[in-house]
């Protein structure tokens, strides 16, 4: 009798590469091998993925720790937005909003012009200005309603 | 170990300061000069700003803002009993930076951006690179029972002075 199963949550690497059905007939072998190897290119781009994403986490820190280094007794938000570091996390586009978020869970500060200019939406209330924790729960909300954050 | 507050800001070496409250993003100097800790104000896009008051980061915006809550401008930093007076600093490009408080017991109360509160000597001990210079100091009349608590709280000190 042959054995053999197919799931739809990612495999064991181990099983993706020993498929369990030695001795089933070609038709299955064929259907395997297909499935590996569908599997390994899952695996593929998944592991580019978190690669590029943990670089990306990375860049992140580096820049917002120099960011508070430099502005950390700064008042002016002038001053705190015009900073080259908080600029150079601006240039990352895209796909540094959901970490910008996430700094925003553990702590309000003051990351909502680079919100703001990457996204070109701002969920802030006239009357939430200078109001930072009412404006963090407004990013947030944002945030989680585009599935960005949990 | 280094004080980070003493390598930005040397002048707090010399005259001495006391941290008085934890760190917060909450308010920022501007608010705390003026006696408030629910917003930062700024004349910016994030920050609250007076309404009336013309949203630019300039000296006479600032000294605009302050007027709104009773101050008028005066010549110098000395405590005097008859009033309560701010201070508010500027690069020398003369883009505003910092604003502190004169207490009543005549030392002066400022909020460094996101860090702490910090009770020091005199506004100039916050000089520097960061926040520039004082240029512009206000007034506005004390109360009568603020004026007690001054007289009290300066006695007290004199008193704290002389026994060490």
């Amino acid at each position: 009798m042959t054995t053999f199963a197919l799931t739809v949550e990612g495999p064991s690497l181990g099983r993706v590469l020993s498929p369990r059905s030695k001795g089933a007939g070609q038709e299955v072998e064929v259907v395997e091998r297909s499935l590996t190897n569908l599997w390994l290119e899952y695996y593929r781009q998944s592991r580019v993925i978190t690669y590029r994403e943990a670089a990306m986490a990375e860049q992140f820190q580096t820049l917002a720790d120099k960011w508070r280094e430099f502005t950390r007794f700064r008042s002016s938000l002038t001053e705190i937005t015009d900073n080259p570091a908080y600029r150079a996390i601006i240039q990352l586009g895209d796909d540094v909003v959901p970490l910008l978020l996430r700094e925003l869970q553990r702590q309000p500060e003051p990351w909502f012009a680079a919100l703001r200019e990457i996204t070109g939406e701002d969920p802030v209330s006239p009357s939430q200005r200078g109001d930072m924790r009412a404006m963090t729960q407004s990013w947030l909300r944002w945030g989680r309603q585009r599935r960005l954050i949990r | 170990m280094t004080d980070p507050l003493i390598v930005s800001f040397p002048g707090l070496a010399a005259a001495g300061y006391r941290v008085t409250s934890p760190a917060t993003v909450e308010y920022n100097c501007i608010a705390w000069a003026a006696s408030r800790k629910d917003r930062w104000w700024w004349p910016s896009p994030d920050g609250y700003w007076p309404s009336g008051v013309p949203p630019v980061p300039t000296v006479q915006a600032f000294e605009a803002t302050y007027q709104t809550l009773g101050y008028i401008r005066c010549a110098t930093d000395n405590f005097e009993i008859d009033y309560e007076k701010v201070c508010i600093f500027a690069h020398p490009n003369g883009t505003p930076t910092h604003a502190a408080r004169q207490l009543d017991n005549g030392r002066w109360t400022s909020k460094l951006g996101r860090n702490v509160d910090i009770e020091h000597a005199t506004p100039q001990a916050l000089s520097g690179r960061d926040y520039g210079q004082p240029v512009l100091f206000m007034q506005r009349p004390r109360s009568t029972w603020r004026k007690f608590l001054a007289l009290v709280k300066r006695g007290y000190a004199r008193f704290r002075r002389w026994l060490a």
